[in-house]
């Protein structure tokens, strides 16, 4: 773990949170006023926007709590443990996945499928070509079965 | 009197049994779901003879419920919204390396609470179906309302988080087309959320995408998921919890009998009981407590009982599973209603007995196939979390056969991952999605309703099970604010000394 010190109150993350979900919740309320003027001319209790507006009261009132929160935490702590992790890692893991929806189209789901689990493994460090080769194309094999035949359950 | 075991034959054992072998996969694996596998039944079964149809839906219902819990446990991503909250005490009890104790106390438990929730049905449908219609669309939102406010208390150590997650899930349900008026809300013109954000997409992505994304970012990827010990268990350790089974079964069977509230509410309702019950677990709530799952899985399971009385009594389904039920009735030219009970006993006692020979089917596949299960624990992560991924894929696009619920699984991943790395938890958000549609309508139905009366207050709120509803709703949320909670540990400790 990184010991972080905070510079500003803005920084610690309740903060962040608290004016996120405070802007939020103003652009659902605004949202849902702009809707029923412009869409809904019936009374309030039969508006679908009327659960929206109360959502977004409810949840600028819990922003305002967590902000407050972070404040008080932001006085009393020196400093923030800050975890380290693979974030590129996430990235790339995205990424793969929203390229094999992409391709699924193209190539169909035993193909698309197989490439990434096998750069899925790849990339987790799997380097025994025949493992990643026989698992990859066994899995999607045993689950096309399973769930195109057996179950009767389209695949995408 | 009719004898109900008259209709025990050994074909309708085999037909549940049947039922109950889909049930188990469907059920464990994320994406598919129990619903799913009754609609598929329905046409299946649509020529044949009305007891073995019903005896293999049984079969499913009764083991699918339960097999959301294993793969809850395994792998932390619940096979239902009813075994989310499993996950609160599973996972972290087969990170042990105690995946076997957690798997057979869910089997056990499930199969009590099954059996529980069916002699219920057989002797209280009447009364407690008659409960259940004074409930008004207020208790209704009051219930959902309380239900989040418990989720948003237990999952989370920062209360307003807890909230905050619950509260987006509702928001998030909001998107598609209201069920009152028709209207389009927050689609933003597109087509695609026109169809709404669905329970799967999202519950797989929270649950699953989230999980493997987290793994990644750990870097943790040479480790073995867990060890698995098979480990003794003395059925004498397993059946000292039988307070909680009271209570849970009592909350799973009244909640399952209100339509729309279903496993996820009793869950968590019976899990925040089970919280104030057990003052000293061995292990604490939320990282492997055996009372947790105790909890869960009785109510769940009791649930089903809970569900099959208002659809027998007021062919009124009490969730989804008893929706499709409801038309493989029609479909076999059956008429549940208030009557049914009298004029078809013999439907009644196959729903019944098939549910019992379901439970014995739980416990046999859960003692003997569900612990083997237990062995993809010794799969490397580098290679079981990209199979994971490839299976929430395809859970996302099994509901509705989209790609877009593929991208929504995708989205709510990365959503869940960020969340849990800022200290949110991702059941509220869950429970929220589950129970958003039915607050928002029941809500602008009482307030409508409430409109005629003289006093808007008298009429929202001026009913016994509306105001034990308040209070309870009011002592949890006053209890999670850290000035009475100061308050009160005071006067505790100043009792004690």
């Amino acid at each position: 773990m990184i010991m972080d010190k905070r510079k500003s109150v803005i920084r610690e993350p309740m903060v962040q949170d608290g004016i996120f979900f405070i802007l939020f919740a103003v652009a659902l309320f605004t949202y849902a006023i702009q809707s029923y003027q412009n869409d809904f001319t019936k009374e309030w209790s039969m508006s679908p926007y009327l659960f929206p507006l109360v959502a977004s009261v409810l949840l600028v009132c819990l922003g305002a709590v967590l902000l407050l929160q972070g404040v008080m935490a932001y006085k009393k702590a020196e400093a923030e443990p800050k975890e380290k992790g693979n974030l590129g890692g996430v990235l790339i893991v995205v990424v793969m996945v929203g390229l094999y929806i992409f391709l699924l189209p193209i190539l169909r789901f035993i193909p698309a499928s197989i490439l990434l689990l096998a750069a899925f493994m790849f990339f987790m460090g799997e380097r025994r070509w025949y493992v990643i080769g026989g698992v990859s194309a066994g899995v999607i094999v045993v689950l096309y079965v399973i769930f195109s035949i057996l179950l009767n359950v389209q695949l995408p | 009197m009719f004898d109900i075991f008259q209709v025990l034959t050994p074909e309708m054992v085999l037909f549940v049994f049947i039922g109950a072998v889909a049930g188990l996969f469907v059920g464990a694996i994320p994406g598919l779901s129990v619903s799913m596998a009754t609609a598929l039944l329905v046409s299946i079964t649509y020529t044949w003879e009305t007891s073995n149809a019903l005896a293999t839906i049984m079969g499913v219902f009764v083991v699918g419920v339960y097999s959301g819990a294993v793969s809850a446990i395994l792998i932390n991503i619940p096979g239902a919204p009813s075994s989310v909250v499993t996950t609160l005490d599973g996972y972290p009890l087969a990170k042990k390396g105690q995946a076997y104790k957690a798997l057979y106390y869910a089997t056990i438990y499930s199969f009590i609470g099954s059996v529980i929730g069916l002699l219920v049905l057989w002797v209280l449908a009447k009364p407690i179906s008659s409960i259940a219609l004074k409930f008004t669309p207020m208790d209704y939102f009051l219930l959902s309302f309380f239900g989040l406010a418990t989720v948003g208390s237990l999952t989370s150590k920062n209360f307003s988080k807890g909230l905050i997650s619950a509260v987006l899930g509702v928001v998030l349900s909001m998107i598609g087309v209201d069920q009152l008026m028709g209207t389009p809300r927050m689609t933003f013109g597109s087509l695609q959320l026109k169809g709404g954000i669905g329970t799967v997409p999202a519950l797989v992505g929270l649950f699953g995408f989230s999980e493997v994304l987290s793994v990644v970012f750990s870097g943790n990827y040479n480790q073995i998921v867990l060890q698995a010990k098979k480990v003794k268990v003395k059925i004498s350790e397993v059946l000292s919890h039988w307070r909680l089974v009271i209570s849970s079964s009592a909350i799973g069977v009244f909640v399952g009998a209100l339509p729309g509230a279903g496993g996820p509410v009793a869950a968590f309702l019976a899990y925040n009981v089970a919280k104030k019950q057990v003052k000293n677990p061995e292990t604490p709530f939320g990282e492997g407590a055996l009372e947790g799952i105790v909890a869960s899985e009785t109510s769940n399971n009791a649930c089903i009982g809970g569900a099959l009385i208002p659809m027998l009594t007021l062919a009124v389904p009490g969730d989804a599973v008893t929706a499709i039920l409801l038309s493989v009735f029609y479909v076999h030219g059956l008429k549940p209603g208030p009557t049914f009970i009298a004029e078809n006993p013999e439907g009644f006692a196959t729903i019944v007995v098939g549910g019992f020979i379901g439970c014995v089917a739980l416990l046999l596949l859960g003692l003997t196939i569900a612990p083997r299960l237990g062995r993809i624990l010794n799969v490397p992560k580098r290679i079981l979390i990209p199979v994971v991924t490839i299976l929430c894929v395809i859970g996302a696009f099994a509901c509705n056969n989209r790609i877009f619920d593929v991208v929504l699984m995708i989205a709510f991943g990365v959503m869940g991952f960020v969340m849990r790395r800022r200290g949110y938890q991702t059941a509220p958000m869950v429970l929220g999605l589950v129970l958003g549609s039915m607050m928002d309508s029941n809500f602008r139905r009482a307030i409508s309703l409430a409109s005629t009366s003289d006093s808007l207050l008298a009429g929202l709120f001026g009913r016994p099970i509306t105001m034990v509803l308040l209070i309870c709703i009011l002592i949890t949320l006053g209890s999670n604010i850290p000035f009475f909670k100061r308050i009160f540990s005071f006067r505790k400790s100043k009792a004690e000394s």
